[in-house]
């Protein structure tokens, strides 16, 4: 056996955390925002196609391009080997159950509600049977495990792997007003846990918090002034350094 | 001979203008190198083959593996389930490994010992005598085949018969440093000697910090023995850390500043004995995988 501090020990190395809030921050998904701009362009993009997006959206760490955080929240599914999934399945459930207690009051506070009821994932839109994601907040992660629901299926309608943020990409089941937390494992441009989170909305849902387990951050992007803004957050980023008792909805 | 799954990978390795490290990532998400390399776009790599052709570069890929392993090397891949799964599990795994010798499951629970080539009396003792209690555990030992502490180590360990797995900056055709060719040879037909490159590759000043991203990957935690702050051992310890991994610095090691900044990170432990080290193995490493809150 294994203990939660055991498992999430070494992550004090390999995690970056989310530029914490005053500063240059996207207000919606806490990622980097170009000098003069509050919102970031496919956040604002997402707000215009949706008619709801998420209440709150709170990643837990940068997942850096090429880093060893980006690698496992992709290699957890997409490794060929069986131990490797699973070792990592089981490391990154610890990173979740841990910040979970330590902050999912800040995540519901900030969504206006008391607790979140019911908990759901994003659903593969690659045609994966069982989500990897869903079988770790089913059985792994012990904050989850008792109030997960698979809520959202893929409509089939969309191509594969599509990101496009649309209020159909996901169908929700019938809910009846209960807030939901809704767990992705990696952000990138947000499209899809957006869509999640209006299929929710219009399944009937109470607010919609997202914890994702990483927000993709791309340190090289190919335009220049993109490419400034993206470096200094990271630099603020390390410079604030790991620290699991702060969270990016709190300063 | 068809075109196989390791043949597309070097081919794809070879001809592709993508960074190895991105063809890995295509290649583990598609879950074929043959589909990747069908898909292209094909680099400038083989002037002599039409880019259009693929599988004929897979082919032509496959019979060169084939002439390597009549030497008595393995060409795994990543798509191949013998491939160390515990090295996946980093950023910086190969594409793929070139090995000589005996693959082993248990190396999940392997520790390397690395230190420098220039090693006082003290730290070779050190080194060989931590190895030998490590392998008498049943703790397989991980180093480099360099000159100093990584020889001391990789005899400690054999001299208790325990396993010892050398990981080498260089292609398994060659011996570097040239006086542990022979030490060399026994790993490969008692242990096992792992190189991610192509055998005849020279070593570089590249090849070694890449070898020591693959030794903190294979192994579940990193000694450093003796070692200067500039040297493969300390930048090992970062990597190490960097990949989750812990990190031990021997006691006696605290007389450099750089161990006592490394010191007081997280995720490193200053140690006296084999037991401190035995003590403090990352559990997910070692097959106990339940999770519970205390």
């Amino acid at each position: 056996m294994a203990t939660v501090e055991q498992v999430t020990a070494p992550y004090d190395n390999v995690l970056v955390p989310i530029v914490g809030p005053g500063g240059d921050r996207c207000t919606v998904c806490k990622s980097v925002v170009n000098p003069g701009y509050t919102c970031c362009y496919q956040c604002h993009k997402q707000r215009g196609n949706l008619p709801y997006t998420a209440d709150v959206i709170a990643p837990i760490a940068l997942s850096v391009k090429g880093g060893q955080w980006a690698h496992e929240l992709s290699a957890y599914k997409n490794s060929l080997s069986s131990d490797a999934r699973w070792t990592m399945t089981v490391k990154i459930g610890a990173v979740l159950w841990r910040w979970l207690e330590l902050h999912e009051g800040h995540v519901a506070e900030a969504a206006g509600v008391r607790q979140f009821s019911i908990v759901t994932s994003v659903p593969s839109t690659r045609n994966r049977a069982d989500h990897p994601l869903s079988g770790m907040l089913k059985s792994i992660v012990g904050p989850t495990s008792n109030r997960y629901y698979d809520l959202l299926v893929a409509n089939a309608q969309y191509p594969t792997g599509s990101r496009d943020a649309r209020y159909d990409r996901f169908i929700a089941q019938r809910l009846q007003g209960q807030a939901v937390l809704l767990i992705d494992d990696q952000w990138t441009s947000g499209g899809r846990a957006q869509s999640a989170a209006a299929a929710l909305r219009i399944g009937g849902s109470g607010p919609v918090a997202v914890v994702s387990l990483g927000r993709h951050f791309d340190q090289n992007p190919d335009i220049d002034i993109y490419r400034t803004a993206a470096q200094n957050y990271l630099k603020t980023a390390n410079k604030q350094g790991w620290d699991w008792n702060r969270c990016c909805l709190r300063a | 001979m068809g075109a196989s799954e390791r043949g597309a990978l070097l081919a794809l390795l070879r001809t592709s203008d993508r960074p190895w490290s991105q063809v890995t990532d295509e290649v583990e998400t598609a879950g074929s190198a043959l589909a990747v390399l069908r898909a292209g776009p094909l680099g400038q790599g083989d002037l002599l083959i039409s880019p259009d052709d693929p599988d004929a570069l897979a082919e032509e890929s496959e019979a060169e593996i084939a002439g390597w392993e009549s030497e008595g090397m393995r060409f795994i891949t990543l798509l191949d389930s013998d491939y160390p799964a515990q090295l996946l599990t980093v950023h910086q795994r190969p594409p793929f490994l070139m090995v000589k010798g005996t693959l082993s499951r248990g190396d999940m629970r392997s520790v390397a010992v690395v230190g420098t080539r220039k090693a006082s009396e003290y730290g070779l003792q050190a080194a060989n005598r931590l190895a030998c209690e490590l392998a008498r555990k049943g703790i397989p030992v991980v180093s480099g085949l360099a000159a100093g502490i990584d020889t001391a180590a990789l005899t400690g360990a054999l001299s208790a018969h325990g396993r010892a797995v050398a990981v080498i900056g260089t292609g398994l055709r060659r011996n570097y440093p040239k006086e542990n060719a022979g030490l060399q040879k026994e790993m490969t037909k008692v242990g096992l000697v792992i190189s991610q490159f192509l055998p005849d590759t020279p070593p570089t000043k590249k090849t070694f910090p890449m070898r020591n991203a693959v030794m903190s990957g294979y192994s579940c935690a990193t000694v450093v023995v003796e070692a200067p702050y500039v040297s493969g051992a300390r930048m090992q310890a970062r990597l190490a850390l960097e990949h989750g991994r812990r990190v031990f610095l021997l006691e006696s090691l605290m007389q450099n500043e750089w161990a006592q900044d490394y010191a007081s990170r997280p995720n490193t432990t200053v140690v006296r004995s084999v037991e401190d080290v035995s003590q403090h193995l990352d559990p997910t490493l070692l097959g106990k995988n339940d999770l519970v809150r205390a």
